[in-house]
């Protein structure tokens, strides 16, 4: 299951935003197509950064399975 | 110099050089630009959204002598610092404390909303009353703008590989541009080192496949200021000291962990409740010491009730008063905007849910504690070397208000030092050799993937170091690490220039590894509430031969030397 950003190339104008500013380098930069290209998924600290910088709003940070349960209970 | 252009790609002189650009880099430039300093800052990522904050961080701690500002004076607070055996007591802490306001209103002059429009602040009371919120998600983003006016130079994208000395002294630092892999020399005739904390010393159990996912910090803050200052020399102190934290299980993870703390009502424990709903705090009979670092007794019985299969544990806020679970979430707001998106998707709201907690994670050494040794003016012990935020130990001030106060402070007397310096020369073979140690990584014949040597290290520490430390636990893991250093060292090989700065970061990690464990093999006696310091073979703090001493080590050549020190002589 892919997990860290997942970029929406319908959305993506190959601003370069994300590839600029990921914390830990996660993004590659493809420059053929002029987009982003995410080349290390694992290394992503979910941080959010590309997510809330992207003005397209074209991509979203996807949590690993074992982080997608709720670990919660409703007590109110 | 001919010959040093043959060697490297670029060649940057400047006044002063900062390396590390978040918040107290960012600081220390600003501040040594005001001084007419000229100006380089090294960042690894991107100083839009970089070091530890990120974004930046919900919660600053004011000491004002106006108690409309802060219920706290520095001078008052200043007071209660010092009654730790631990401080310095060299350090001006009424000025250091006092000048954090100064700063926090910098930060609003560019930008950051720190106060409502009538000019209060609003308080998250939950762990100190002099605490209030940071209203603003862009402080990184508003400090890269101020460096970009005040024409500071910044390198993104580039790693500091070593620092380098001449005669003793601190002649600037080599860079790895981790994008393109221009190698560069910075000559500078002072040096900030504001590389944040160490972290990824321990397995990430939120990453069971390798990589960071959700690490409880930043993964780009690994040490590798304190592993440069160490090669080159410089006093580490406190290396010993582990921060363990517990967080929300995900996806209400770390970032509100910290929000909710803060946003607390004040005197209530920390919410962690058993299975059962029973408040763990009324359960732990407190343990008699000093705990100037606040939740230790707590944690240590966590720990245990874990260890023993007591768990679920949960943090329930939902009897809160409203106004404090709102702030959790301004916090999160402001901190880290995805946390919101992470609770909606998984139906969790902290009115109504109580949130299973994570196993306790070692999040880094200890802030403001463990790090290179400053005094007042955040020198070094190497001359032209200052050190500012978290990578700076024995201050036991850190976080938001000790980044900015540190940086701007390590700024200021850094330009100071720079205006009655020259740049030093340089050592031509000592920056091949520097060039050597990394582009062999590119070009050796290992197979080694930076990876699996991080996990070998960090499983390493944990069987032998660990929460629980002994000596001869600690004693099998030193010859261990060696053998590390020795066999497995040598086979890393990185296949492009993004895996050969996780390369040498990962050599800096073992850099960390080893001074930690050997601090901790030091150190005979359990120190501080919890699980920050704790032998088994000593369990107790021997307040006779340890009250004030700190573990203060450095390197002498090929040899690392350890001293024992009250802390105003380290």
């Amino acid at each position: 299951m892919p997990n860290g950003p997942l970029i929406n190339y319908e959305s993506c104008s190959g601003c370069k935003i994300c590839y600029e500013i990921c914390p830990t380098d996660v993004f590659g930069w493809d420059e053929e197509r002029k987009r982003p290209v995410v080349l290390y998924p694992n290394e992503c600290n979910s941080c959010g950064a590309c997510e809330f910088d992207c003005l397209q709003l074209a991509i979203k940070v996807v949590l690993p399975p074992w982080l997608q349960l709720t670990y919660a209970e409703r007590v109110k | 110099m001919r010959e040093l252009e043959n060697i490297v790609d670029e060649v940057v002189a400047t006044d002063v050089l900062v390396i590390g650009g978040g918040l107290a880099g960012c600081f220390a430039a600003i501040a040594a630009r005001g001084r007419g300093a000229d100006v380089v800052v090294m960042e690894k990522a991107d100083v839009r959204r970089s070091g530890d904050a990120t974004f930046g961080i919900d919660h600053v701690g004011l000491r004002h002598d106006d108690p409309r500002i802060s219920p706290v004076s520095p001078k008052e607070a200043a007071r209660k610092l010092r009654e730790n055996p631990f401080v310095d007591q060299r350090i001006p802490y009424e000025e250091v404390l006092a000048e954090t306001y100064d700063r926090v209103m910098d930060l609003e002059r560019m930008g950051c909303k720190v106060r409502r429009a009538d000019g209060s602040f609003i308080r998250t009371p939950g762990i100190s009353p002099a605490t209030v919120l940071m209203m603003s998600v862009d402080q990184k983003k508003n400090l890269a703008q101020e460096l970009g006016r005040l024409k500071v130079k910044v390198h993104n994208r580039t790693m500091m590989t070593d620092l380098l000395t001449y005669g003793g002294r601190v002649a600037g630092a080599l860079g790895l541009n981790t994008r393109t892999g221009r190698f560069i020399l910075f000559r500078a005739k002072a040096v900030v080192l504001a590389t944040g904390k160490a972290t990824r010393l321990y397995p990430n159990h939120q990453a069971p496949l390798g990589g960071f996912v959700v690490q409880g910090s930043s993964p780009a803050c690994c040490g590798d200021g304190h592993a440069a200052a160490f090669r080159a020399g410089a006093r580490l102190v406190n290396m010993e000291f582990s921060r363990y934290t517990l967080t929300p299980k995900n996806p209400a993870w770390w970032s509100s962990k910290g929000s909710m703390l803060h946003s607390k009502p004040p005197g209530l424990p920390e919410p962690l409740v058993d299975s059962r709903g029973r408040l763990l705090a009324e359960l732990v009979q407190e343990e008699k010491g000093i705990d100037m670092l606040g939740t230790g007794g707590l944690y240590r019985k966590v720990w245990e009730m874990l260890k023993d299969g007591q768990g679920p544990l949960f943090y329930d806020m939902t009897s809160w008063p409203e106004e404090n679970q709102k702030l959790i979430t301004l916090g999160n707001v402001c901190e880290r905007p995805i946390v919101l998106r992470y609770l909606r998707e998984s139906g969790i709201d902290y009115r109504t849910h109580r949130v299973e907690t994570s196993s306790l994670i070692h999040r880094c050494l200890e802030l403001g504690v463990s790090g290179v040794k400053i005094d007042g003016q955040c020198r070094t012990s190497l001359p032209g070397l200052y050190a500012a935020g978290d990578i700076a130990g024995g201050t036991f001030f850190s976080a938001l208000s000790g980044a900015i106060t540190w940086g701007h402070r390590a700024g200021r007397f850094a330009a100071e030092y720079a205006a009655c310096s020259e740049l030093l020369p340089v050592d031509p073979g000592a920056v091949a050799e520097g060039r050597e140690r990394v582009f062999r990584l590119l070009e050796g014949t290992g197979n080694l993937h930076w990876q699996e040597l991080e996990k070998t290290i960090q499983l390493l520490l944990e069987d032998y170091v660990g929460a629980a430390r002994n000596e001869p636990r600690m004693r099998r893991g030193r010859e261990l690490l060696r053998e590390v250093r020795e066999k497995l060292l040598p086979q890393l090989k990185a296949a492009n220039y993004h895996e050969l700065m996780r390369s040498l970061e990962v050599g800096n990690i073992l850099d960390v590894a080893e001074m930690h464990l050997l601090s901790a093999l030091t150190r005979r006696e359990t120190r501080f509430p919890g699980i920050r310091h704790y032998r088994i073979d000593y369990p107790h703090p021997d307040e006779e031969n340890w009250r004030g001493k700190i573990v203060s080590l450095w390197r002498e050549g090929e040899d690392i030397r350890i001293e024992i020190l009250p802390p105003d002589q380290t």
